[in-house]
């Protein structure tokens, strides 16, 4: 392992100052300004504050011992059930009073809803229909074992029901969503950090140095590739410690996180190292660079949240950002991620791949010599 | 005679059909310093750069300190220390910095590599400016500290391609004692330049290049006794030069104006 080469070359990453910018102090402000451009949206994307649901219960209707637990139930899920005798269900609406209205029949139930509150609805039918489809069934067990002398018939009250809340994926806040995607982008844009070692080489005669010592191919790949490594993962980190402190980001699972970013890191580098031997110019492996990360972004959930994507989802599944993107927040919100395997799974390939496509492109890089 | 420590038999170098090392042999033996002088575009960096296998050669052997350097330069490496013409230094990184990194690429490590580093910037005077960063240095500290990257391991051959351009007087005197001191030392030296007064003030034995060829080949004296008959004569290697390359501007002579 080449230390005093991987030592120095970090040194002259580290030391670009306009590199340690771009990987410190620019994730914050995008953060800042897309958490911020995009909070109305997340919001009303995606929050669903409490709301009210009126209800009519017919008279003498089968169900009367069962509203107060149906009224429990729609209070674990942050639905008001709150009956309203003799007002119109119409009024009610238009006036915003209710968000939903349901009248509830001696053997069925309508759901009255507006236009601009059809997720609310939704949620009421789903809570209605699980509560209905139990109490129905329970009655005619119930009534079943009457008939065949088993029990006597009981009251309308005994009838149980689970008390379910409905899953869904808690939804992070715009901060949140940004805080964590923008560093997972902006360590991507880490091998930026290779220029200040290869626009050093390339501006003087040091590749000819290199290439009359005693040094492997495999030695000179690998004392710039670990150098970047190192260097996007502090970078990143430092981004991330400013993000945190400043805006009070919360990631969730930190040392899985850490893992992730790192190889990330190893990921990112592997990358630019492809680039900068295939284009042979710093500035257009940079540009080239970008432009791909940036396509990936945009399919991946940088630029629009993945849980609200204009994107055909095959396309989506393309990026690699989607999957860590998706695993990294779904950490902060769930503390748990179905996606972790592929995003670990993506992120080794790269470096697999990217690794021995620019190890072979060194020995093009090399192939002058005898 | 000494060990032969560079052996150049037929060696040529084409791009395009065009010879710019054309059927170079000579041998260089342990202690020298030999020089190769020539015009601009004479192909004296082309060979150089043969030599330190960091181009293919058409054509011809190189051999170095008796191995083929087409299959065995790898045995060979550490023996040779190769300064180029431009400066192969980190600007960003300090003068010891550097050192150690040029070194190290040898396989020294620990406190070895330590007193290389010391010994080698003492060596070109920069010892005291070793913790400065060379994006500040004078263009002749960077000529030195270009010599002392390339010192660090102790080769036993030195190859000094053109080490003297664009820097002042006093510079280019200090790297020219420093050439002697390391002849000393024993290290033999290679040492390519277009101008004569380096050549004439340090070498041993000097080989004139023109248009990829080796014109002639020898001291001094035997350079001069070449073009003159009078054994009197106090002629200038200038002259001899010039006797030998003609005195036509070289892009006149390529362009075929």
């Amino acid at each position: 392992m080449p230390f005093i080469l991987i030592k120095n070359n970090l040194k002259l990453m580290l030391r670009s100052k306009w590199i340690l910018v771009l990987m410190t102090i620019l994730p914050v402000i995008t953060i800042v300004l897309l958490s911020n451009a995009f909070k109305d949206m997340m919001d009303t994307a995606y929050k669903i504050e409490p709301f009210e649901v009126g209800y009519h219960l017919s008279a003498g209707s089968a169900y009367i011992d069962m509203i107060p637990q149906l009224k429990t139930i729609c209070k674990d899920n942050n639905v008001i059930f709150q009956e309203y005798k003799n007002e119109d269900a119409t009024a009610l609406l238009k006036r915003e009073t209710v968000a939903v209205f349901v009248e509830i029949t001696d053997d069925s139930y309508v759901i009255y809803q507006s236009d601009d509150k059809k997720t609310e609805a939704a949620v009421t039918e789903s809570i209605l229909a699980t509560f209905f489809y139990q109490a129905n069934d329970a009655m005619v067990g119930m009534a079943y074992q009457a008939q065949n002398g088993l029990v006597e018939l009981p009251s309308t009250s005994s009838v149980k029901v689970n008390h379910e809340v409905l899953a869904t994926d808690p939804v992070p806040s715009s901060t949140d969503y940004y805080g964590i995607i923008y560093i997972i982008y902006f360590a991507w844009c880490g091998m930026i950090s290779l220029s200040a070692v290869i626009t050093s080489e390339r501006k003087s005669a040091i590749s000819k140095r290199m290439r009359i010592s005693h040094m492997s191919k495999f030695s000179y790949y690998i004392g710039k590739l670990i150098p970047c490594a190192i260097a996007t993962f502090l970078e990143s980190c430092i981004a991330w410690i400013i993000s945190v402190v400043l805006l009070d980001i919360h990631w969730g699972k930190i040392w899985a996180c850490i893992g992730i970013m790192i190889l990330i890191s190893l990921a990112a580098s592997a990358f630019g190292m492809v680039l900068f031997q295939l284009f042979k110019n710093a500035a257009v492996s940079i540009v080239a660079g970008f432009i791909i990360i940036w396509i990936a972004g945009l399919w991946g959930g940088s630029f629009q949240t993945y849980i609200y994507a204009n994107i055909p989802q095959r396309i989506v599944n393309i990026s690699p950002l989607y999957y860590i993107n998706r695993t990294v927040v779904e950490f902060s919100t769930k503390g748990y991620s179905d996606y972790a395997g592929r995003c670990i799974l993506y992120l080794v390939s790269i470096i697999v791949i990217c690794g021995i496509a620019g190890i072979l492109m060194m020995d093009r890089e090399m192939g002058e010599s005898a | 005679m000494g060990e032969i420590v560079l052996e150049l038999e037929g060696l040529t170098k084409k791009y395009e059909n065009k010879a710019v090392v054309d059927h170079i042999s000579l041998k260089i033996e342990e202690g020298e310093i030999f020089g190769l002088l020539g015009p601009n575009g004479a192909g004296k960096s082309t060979t150089m750069n043969m030599v330190c296998s960091l181009v293919k050669p058409t054509a011809g052997k190189v051999e170095l300190f008796g191995y083929d350097a087409k299959t065995d330069m790898k045995k060979v490496k550490s023996k040779i220390g190769y300064i180029p013409q431009e400066l192969a230094i980190h600007g960003n990184l300090k003068a010891w910095e550097n050192v150690e990194l040029f070194t190290s690429l040898y396989g020294i490590k620990g406190d070895e590599l330590k007193k290389a580093v010391t010994e080698a910037l003492e060596f070109v005077g920069l010892e005291d400016k070793r913790n400065g960063f060379v994006k500040n240095f004078s263009g002749g500290m960077k000529r030195r500290l270009n010599i002392a990257c390339a010192i660090g391991h102790k080769p036993k051959l030195l190859i000094f391609d053109e080490p003297t351009v664009g820097i002042d007087p006093q510079s280019r005197n200090f790297i020219l004692e420093k050439i002697k001191a390391a002849n000393k030392e024993g290290a033999t030296v290679i040492y390519t330049s277009h101008y004569m007064e380096e050549i004439e003030a340090i070498c041993t034995r000097i080989a004139i290049m023109d248009n990829g060829k080796i014109v002639a080949i020898g001291t001094k004296e035997e350079l001069v006794e070449m073009v003159t008959s009078d054994k009197n004569s106090n002629m200038t290697l200038e002259e001899v030069f010039l006797t030998l390359t003609g005195k036509k501007l070289r892009d006149y002579a390529e362009g075929g104006m």
